[in-house]
């Protein structure tokens, strides 16, 4: 931890002076437009679909106003966040350009936390009174970086106890931040071609001892998005950092007719506490809180840049797909986080158990995915990476994909604790995907209240997935989706039956990415043994059908050439699609089940800054990915 | 303020100048600014802030001393070092000089915008940074090759020259984004078919006829054209938020460029052939 805590600072102080004057905290001196609402005569805006459009967004994202971002250099505001999606070129701190390589994004919400929000920037901000605080000067007027990061810490050491501290902590500028963060949502949002959410992020922390002083932190966060008008003041980690207080206050916005989500953040890290068998406070949980949970938070993000959470190798000894993109350290710290507890399919077997003692599954969520990152925009491709911090891992050297100081090898070379530890273990961004009428507030917060939401771990897959009465006809049926939605419920339903459940999936590439190679669907229940889980290859490309034994596809055969990124030609196909029906089933079982399509292996982040700097990639980090997407799962009980 | 430095810094004199004391020998070789440490107390000041602020404490009589050697022997260094011209090719350091410099260039101000009938003159002579880009609406018979990779176009073009009638939305394959589009750009065929297609479609005939087989990522597709809607310029009235925002991205854009070229001026440069 010190040793990352010196070389980042370093960074800073070379870039801090650079970027001395900032904008002022106030939002942008134009005036408010109102939307340019662009519907036809009945409401309805370009693009509307009955059978729904599926939408790519990131719903995470941090801009200066995050006490977590200026600190490294981060100079973007939420206007830019906005400009960014829509496909517009910003600056990362490090001093390259940043663009989206694929389309702009459809839905997209900047996330600044809401403890000190906007108030470092006032700190380093001559003409702001902040800036005469005692912290301030030893924050922004120091070259010290030991000390400047020591000095940082007591913010940070703020945000986790929830105590603020007096005389930074100027709640009125808080909710200027805010109320500007919302007036930026509003002055972007353009119904039917980008919708933008006003939203924040609640930053509850648990914290273990961390060696030497330091702390490591079990990451709670949740991000707060609000379907229109959102208050004019945030309830943040400094009015309680219990999340079940943070419901308390949702419930209460939501009675004032604002209706609100709080999406918990990427789970592996939460110290095993994110999807606990019990409440905050270590009480078993009721039919209050579960049913107060479900109401709150009816989607998780699982994959971002600090990896993904849909299982660990050590809970799922049987899926050989599982070890992707897995990291386990504590935030700022090499401790690891405790594993049950921080993933989702163990969750999801969990959250049958709960319902059967208290009525309700808490952990009935659909899933999402996004960016989380501190630049004000993602980087979703491996191919053009710039991780997420800021001035910390800009560059390849950085983030450890390249060996330091111009090295073309990794022989004899001391790697960089915290780009060994942190950063290559980071991954590209994913996405949300959202299945909506159309691409607008109302629509898209509806599908993410219920359920009709999938991520992916960067490509944009298209994914459809039905589960009732289905039959093989209908793959071929010109109205499959018509007839899918007639027959059941898409992803996020939930059914009742008595007899073995049938599913009906499809997978399309993206047409910028790789060819699929098989698509899964996975069962996670529960009985008295514990979280139970089976994985069933339900399509397999290139003609392949799974063996009966394994349930597993044969391999396509698909690989990477690693000395150009160029994919093998020939293997993967463009759509899988099946119907499929449990063979397992069993009479008055209650369970979940969700799909998991896999592309063919594509190069990692790392890979192609290695290869573009033309050195020797870092020897430990896997070559290639599977990038896959995952979607919400759709729950069974008997009558 | 921080009163309790005022004592050390005396401290601080004293020691500077027992220590160095000696250096009027040496100014007969050298220019007196080359070869003297000025140490002020503000630079003596901050030293001992440093240190409070690290070590939670006041520093002593040593720990003074230990921070104005290390102080001293860090200018002494730097300054030899730029004696040497060790600074002059050090890429990383030009490149951040460079780069705060622009920082301070582009920070200078921000522009005001210019009035309304100001603002749509400058709009009528820029009309291509607000033009929209051309649009088409299409509806699509998706073929897929799943098990028919050899005759998929065959297929295709036969149905083509049978002429697909009412019943075409019973035709060919479901395709996953559906079978109707409506005023799609160019990036917008390619996000969902792949960049072939799109190519391909945006050149295709205004004719209410099916057209095709056409390529894609997924498949083979017949095309029917059921609009085209030329690129175009927005009415300004529609779009006067962007056309501020557009100005004031130009503005700064060009005051920035204007400020480094004012500085360029001011540089004769010669390239050697």
């Amino acid at each position: 931890m010190t040793k990352w805590m010196i070389s980042a600072a370093a960074l800073i102080l070379l870039a801090a002076c650079a970027e001395k004057t900032s904008a002022p905290d106030a939002p942008s001196g134009q005036s408010k437009a109102e939307p340019q609402k662009t519907a036809d005569p009945d409401g309805r805006t370009p693009g509307f679909s009955a059978t729904k459009n599926v939408y790519f967004g990131d719903l995470h994202i941090h801009t200066k106003n995050s006490f977590d971002a200026y600190i490294f250099n981060v100079r973007t505001t939420p206007e830019d966040v906005y400009r960014f999606a829509a496909g517009e070129t910003l600056k990362h701190p490090s001093g390259f350009d940043m663009t989206l390589a694929g389309p702009s994004l459809d839905f997209v919400a900047a996330t600044d936390h809401g403890a000190y929000m906007g108030i470092l920037p006032a700190m380093d901000n001559p003409d702001s009174p902040l800036s005469k605080h005692e912290l301030s000067s030893k924050m922004f007027g120091s070259t010290d970086p030991l000390a400047i990061i020591r000095n940082f810490q007591t913010i940070g050491s703020s945000v986790r106890s929830g105590v603020p501290i007096e005389g930074i902590y100027d709640r009125e500028l808080v909710d200027r931040t805010w109320q500007g963060a919302v007036a930026a949502a509003d002055k972007y949002y353009q119904p039917g071609k980008l919708t933008t959410f006003a939203a924040y992020e609640f930053t509850a922390v648990t914290t273990r001892e961390g060696s030497a002083g330091s702390f490591a932190g079990g990451n709670l966060h949740r991000n707060v998005v609000f379907e229109d008008t959102a208050p004019d003041r945030l309830f943040s980690v400094l009015e309680s950092n219990n999340p079940e207080d943070l419901w308390d206050w949702m419930d209460m916005e939501r009675g004032q007719g604002r209706d609100v989500l709080a999406i918990p953040h990427n789970s592996n890290v939460s110290d095993g506490l994110m999807f606990d068998t019990v409440q905050y406070g270590g009480d078993a949980m009721d039919a209050d809180y579960t049913s107060q949970r479900l109401r709150n938070e009816p989607i998780v993000e699982m994959t971002q840049v600090k990896g993904t959470s849909e299982t660990h190798p050590a809970l799922s000894p049987n899926d050989e797909f599982a070890n992707f993109e897995i990291y386990e350290l504590l935030l700022g710290s090499p401790i690891t986080s405790k594993i049950s507890g921080g993933f989702i399919r163990e969750a999801l077997a969990r959250g049958l158990a709960l319902e059967e003692a208290t009525g309700t599954n808490p952990y009935a969520f659909g899933l999402i995915g996004s960016s989380d990152s501190h630049v004000a925009g993602g980087a979703f491709d491996e191919e053009d990476y710039w991780s997420k911090v800021g001035v910390v891992d800009g560059t390849a050297a950085d983030r450890g994909s390249i060996p330091p100081g111009g090295a073309k090898t990794w022989e004899g070379v001391e790697r960089d604790i915290n780009a060994e530890n942190w950063f290559t273990k980071w991954s590209a961004a994913g996405y949300a995907a959202v299945w909506a009428e159309e691409n607008t507030r109302e629509s898209i917060f509806n599908g993410m209240r219920q359920r009709e939401t999938y991520a992916t771990s960067g490509p944009r897959i298209r994914l459809r997935f039905f589960g009732g009465d289905m039959t093989d006809d209908m793959l071929s049926a010109p109205d499959m989706v018509e007839q899918g939605y007639s027959a059941g419920v898409p992803m996020g339903g939930e059914l009742t039956t008595d007899t073995a459940p049938s599913f009906m999936a499809w997978a399309a590439r993206d047409p910028r990415g790789a060819p699929l190679d098989r698509l899964q669907i996975i069962k996670a229940w529960h009985t008295a043994d514990g979280p139970q889980e089976r994985i069933y290859d339900m399509a397999c490309s290139d003609g392949n059908a799974p063996d009966t034994a394994t349930r597993r596809c044969p391999d396509n055969g698909a690989t990477v050439d690693l000395s150009t990124c160029a994919p093998s030609s020939g293997a993967g196909d463009p759509e899988l699609k099946a119907v499929w029906t449990d063979p397992d089933y069993t009479i008055g079982e209650s369970a979940s089940y969700y799909i998991r399509v896999l592309e063919n292996p594509t190069c990692r982040w790392s890979t192609w800054d290695a290869l573009k700097a033309g050195v020797e990639r870092h020897p430990d980090l896997p070559a290639t990915i599977k990038e896959r997407a995952w979607s919400s799962a759709i729950w069974t009980s008997s009558n | 303020m921080l009163r309790f430095f005022r004592e050390p810094f005396v401290h601080f004199v004293v020691l500077g100048a027992a220590l160095f004391g000696g250096h009027a020998l040496w100014q007969k070789h050298v220019s007196k600014a080359d070869r003297t440490i000025y140490v002020s107390p503000a630079e003596m000041e901050r030293q001992a802030q440093i240190f409070a602020s690290e070590n939670q404490r006041l520093p002593s009589d040593a720990d003074l001393e230990g921070l104005l050697f290390a102080h001293v022997e860090e200018q002494i260094l730097m300054r030899e070092a730029q004696r040497l011209g060790l600074d002059a090719d050090d890429t990383i350091i030009r490149r951040r000089l460079a780069q705060k410099m622009r920082f301070m260039i582009s920070d200078i101000s921000a522009p005001s915008l210019p009035d309304r009938a100001d603002l749509q003159i400058w709009y009528n002579d820029n009309p291509a940074a607000f033009m929209r880009p051309e649009t088409r609406s299409f509806e699509h018979i998706f073929l897929s090759p799943k098990g028919r990779a050899e005759t998929v176009e065959a297929e295709a073009a036969a149905l083509l020259a049978s002429g697909p009638a009412q019943d075409w939305k019973s035709l060919g394959d479901a395709f996953m984004t559906g079978r109707s589009f409506t005023r799609l750009a160019e990036p917008a065929v390619r996000r969902d078919f792949g960049t072939a297609f799109a190519k391909r479609l945006f050149g295709l005939a205004d004719t209410p006829d099916w057209q095709g087989p056409v390529n894609s990522a997924f498949g083979v597709h017949l095309v029917r054209m059921t609009d085209i809607t030329p690129a175009f310029l927005p009415a300004f009235e529609d779009i006067q938020l962007e056309v501020e925002t557009v100005w004031l991205d130009e503005a700064k854009r060009a005051e920035n460029a204007e400020a480094l070229k004012a500085l360029i001026e001011t540089y004769k440069v010669e390239v050697a052939e």
